[in-house]
């Protein structure tokens, strides 16, 4: 059984660990994703996932959510594992994930409503939260607009809007920010931290160091899909050293940009 | 870069797009069917051009070239319309992505009027052969002829970019697009209608003799035809030069206004909040109760706002009345009592579920593309899932019959309450064939498809036509059975038996195939996702 505070809507235990993964492992014909990548996120956390193209943070996020079955390793979201018990994690997570996966023919409210209908609230209440989220991601202009009418930023909007509208315990997040615009990433930031605040857990990855610098209190950089660091920001990012100059230097190799002479 | 390497260049990397896509899809047959298909194809139309080349030879060139301005009139005809038809089939580029890189429009333009060359081969083949023909036997000068037939292929290449990119633009508009279609399709039942009707005959009669007074030698089909032959004056020369001027001149601004118009993708602008075809949806699905409610609202709305979907919908109880209808005995003998005419509202609810197979059946997750991912994060199970699409397409197969009744009984050809209930009932029992072969189907073989183009073109077609034309009847075989036995004996009790042994068997199998369905999904599900994430390249309109 889940815990029932992460279905409910109430703060998790915060010495408990939201999610939980241990050697995993992915590899898609040649190319290994995930090489015994271990994590562990602790509830109520602001996470941060980071790590350079290919690192492995996609396949991390789509075996948290089930779409991927590791070759090797375990995962467990507040305590159960996936995919075994996967039905009963996917009631208590909101995704965004790093494509636009919304439904384009679909209407904005009609979208939202969907989703909160399948995770099982009652269609008048989906509705009436729908509209409320429409309106506070400022889509409610877009009521009439189908969904293949929406433009990037809005479509990220209305996905966080959608991973909301069940009022999730943990949230897994693949650059939700992409694309945005600035006022409209700082709306999503200032939700996000209300739900962190609420006692959620935010699992994020982004490439903009700045956000997570100012938003995550715990960080890990993975590459070549194994975790190379993991602590919290304050570990992390020194005087000496910010958050972005750490990642160049575990991920980047050192490696200097080649003088092109055409160039 | 001059613009010959930016043309070769925009050629290239379509050509490699398509290529990786069918090399590395399974779907479909890949590259084998769509080579297959293509060499039947235009082998056909090859095999004509052949018998052009030969005719002359045989039969002399005089009377070939007395029917020139007829054949020339017909290639035009055909030329025209054929990128109508097949505007958004296949691999056609789209300009307008290019608009991004230092490509002048008359390069694009130059590009464009290859394709309108391409999607006129048929009629290239053809015209080659008679050129051939012309050649071989001697009796034209070889330099009229050869420009007769260079003019005519320029007027009929710039004549058809600039109809394409006109018809394309007011594809854009909602719903346009689908009445187009259907009223060029139903066009083409004009033979048989003419068959059939002798009221349609006398029409006809009536254009043609109409048409007499038409002066053919204006037209730049019969203006060519007269190069052709070496009849064609200075004046009559300057006139087909200045109609192709016009034409490209036409050609140009219509490509022109294409390209710079970026058309938005296709949106409603109807109010969302509560109209009354929502409280209808919700009174439909009510029953079924959450998730599959909203999955099967969730559907019907996808499905209706979907021109690919539409298009066959229309197409079903219009086309599929007109083209089958006298087929079965109707426009000729109204009072028949072929026993095909008892059926008749049966059999067109079964062939408009063939029109509507590859969207409603085959490929059940193709309009949802990279979203389908989504599928398997939320808490329901993949049997309601598939459920709630066979549902939805209950609801709109179940609305297909009850308009080609309706429609069948306006043009008072048929229509009575018990032809309509046998239909209902029938299309029932076959729905749960179908729908057992779709699941199956659509999850393993799964193609992300554009739900704004009204063809079926893109990869994985090979493998799914054939799925259609040969799976669908086999499919049907049992409730086939039924309805011939059911003509064939006058024994009630022996056909209400056949009827209960075939919709058991149904439903047998249909619960059978839809959990093995929802299993194989769930165990296939990287290569599903990956599949449905997939589009045919950075120029292609898919």
């Amino acid at each position: 059984m889940l815990p029932s505070s992460a279905t409910n809507g109430q703060p998790t235990d915060p010495s408990s660990e939201a999610i939980r993964i241990e050697s995993l492992s992915k590899r898609f014909g040649e190319t290994v994703a995930l090489d015994g990548l271990s994590l562990s996120v602790p509830s109520g956390s602001f996470f941060g996932f980071l790590g350079p193209n290919g690192a492995g943070k996609t396949t991390t996020i789509q075996n948290l959510t089930g779409l991927l079955e590791a070759d090797t390793g375990k995962v467990e979201v507040f305590g159960l594992p996936i995919p075994e018990q996967a039905h009963a994690v996917k009631q208590a997570i909101g995704v965004v994930p790093d494509e636009s996966v919304l439904f384009d023919r679909l209407r904005g409210l009609e979208f939202l409503e969907f989703v909160g209908r399948m995770y099982g609230l009652e269609g008048a209440m989906a509705l009436s939260r729908g509209r409320e989220l429409m309106e506070l991601f400022e889509l409610d202009t877009e009521t009439s607009t189908l969904i293949a009418g929406y433009s990037k930023g809005m479509r990220k909007r209305l996905a966080l809007a959608a991973a909301l509208i069940h009022r999730p315990q943990l949230f897994l997040l693949d650059e939700p920010f992409e694309g945005v615009d600035p006022v409209g990433a700082r709306l999503m930031k200032d939700i996000l931290v209300q739900q962190v605040e609420r006692g959620a857990t935010v699992f994020l990855t982004s490439h903009v160091l700045e956000v997570v610098e100012r938003l995550c209190d715990r960080v890990a950089i993975i590459d070549h899909g194994r975790v190379v660091v993991e602590g919290s920001i304050a570990e992390l990012s020194t005087v000496e050293e910010t958050l972005e100059d750490l990642f160049v230097r575990l991920v980047g190799g050192g490696r200097e940009a080649l003088q092109l002479d055409w160039l | 870069m001059t613009s010959g390497h930016q043309i070769k260049a925009l050629v290239q990397v379509q050509l490699r797009s398509v290529w990786h896509l069918l090399r590395t899809s399974k779907a479909g047959g890949g590259v084998r069917v769509s080579v297959a298909l293509a060499l039947l194809w235009y082998g056909f139309w090859g095999a004509i051009g052949l018998l052009f080349a030969v005719i002359p030879n045989l039969i002399g060139s005089e009377d070939l070239e007395t029917a020139l301005p007829g054949m020339f009139l017909f290639i035009m005809g055909y030329w025209q319309l054929t990128p109508l038809l097949t505007l958004s089939l296949g691999v056609s580029l789209d300009m307008r992505r290019t608009r991004v890189y230092p490509v002048s429009t008359a390069t694009l333009f130059t590009v464009e009027c290859g394709l309108r060359l391409g999607t006129g081969a048929e009629m290239l083949l053809i015209l080659a052969g008679l050129w051939a023909g012309f050649a071989t036997a001697g009796s034209m000068s070889l330099s009229a002829l050869t420009a007769g037939f260079a003019l005519f292929i320029l007027f009929n290449m710039f004549i058809s970019a600039a109809i394409r990119n006109f018809v394309e633009r007011l594809f854009r508009q909602r719903h346009l697009r689908e009445v187009v279609v259907v009223v060029m399709v139903c066009f083409l039942l004009a033979p048989q209608a003419l068959i059939w009707s002798q009221t349609l005959r006398q029409i006809a009669r009536d254009v043609l003799l109409a048409s007499r007074d038409i002066p053919h030698r204006a037209l730049p089909s019969g203006l060519a035809a007269q190069v052709v032959v070496g009849e064609a004056g200075a004046q009559q020369m300057i006139a087909l030069v200045a109609m192709i001027g016009i034409a490209a001149l036409l050609a140009y601004w219509q490509f022109h206004s294409s390209i710079t118009r970026l058309g938005g993708p296709s949106a409603s602008r109807r109010s969302a909040a509560g109209t009354i075809g929502d409280k209808v949806l919700r009174a439909v699905t009510s029953w079924t109760g959450d998730p599959i409610a909203a999955l099967v609202e969730k559907e019907i709305r996808s499905l209706w706002r979907s021109p690919r979907f539409r298009l066959p919908f229309f197409m079903g109880f219009t086309f599929g009345v007109f083209a089958w209808l006298p087929i079965l005995g109707f426009l000729n003998e109204p009072e028949s009592a072929h026993w095909t005419a008892n059926h008749a509202i049966t059999f067109i609810s079964l062939y408009s579920f063939l029109l509507l197979g590859p969207v409603m059946f085959l490929n059940r997750f193709g309009f949802d593309r990279a979203a389908a991912q989504a599928y398997f994060w939320y808490p329901v199970s993949l049997e309601r899932l598939l459920l709630a699409k066979n549902l939805a397409a209950c609801f709109y197969a179940l609305l297909q019959v009850l308009f080609i009744g309706v429609i069948s009984g306006w043009f008072g050809m048929i229509g009575t309450s018990l032809a309509i209930g046998e239909a209902l009932i029938i299309a029932g029992i076959g729905m749960l064939y179908l729908l057992s072969v779709g699941n199956y189907i659509s999850v393993r073989f799964p193609i992300a498809s554009n739900p704004d183009r009204i063809s079926r073109g893109g990869t994985g077609h090979g493998i799914r036509s054939a799925a259609q034309f040969l799976l669908f009847p086999l499919a049907l075989s049992p409730v086939l059975a039924v309805v011939a036995a059911a003509e064939l004996s006058d024994n009630l009790a022996a056909t209400m038996g056949g009827v209960f042994v075939v919709t058991a068997g149904g439903i047998l199998l249909y619960i059978v195939t839809l959990t093995n369905a929802a299993r194989t999904m769930g165990r296939t599900r990287e290569h599903f996702v990956s599949q449905l994430v997939q589009s045919e390249g950075p120029l292609a309109t898919e």
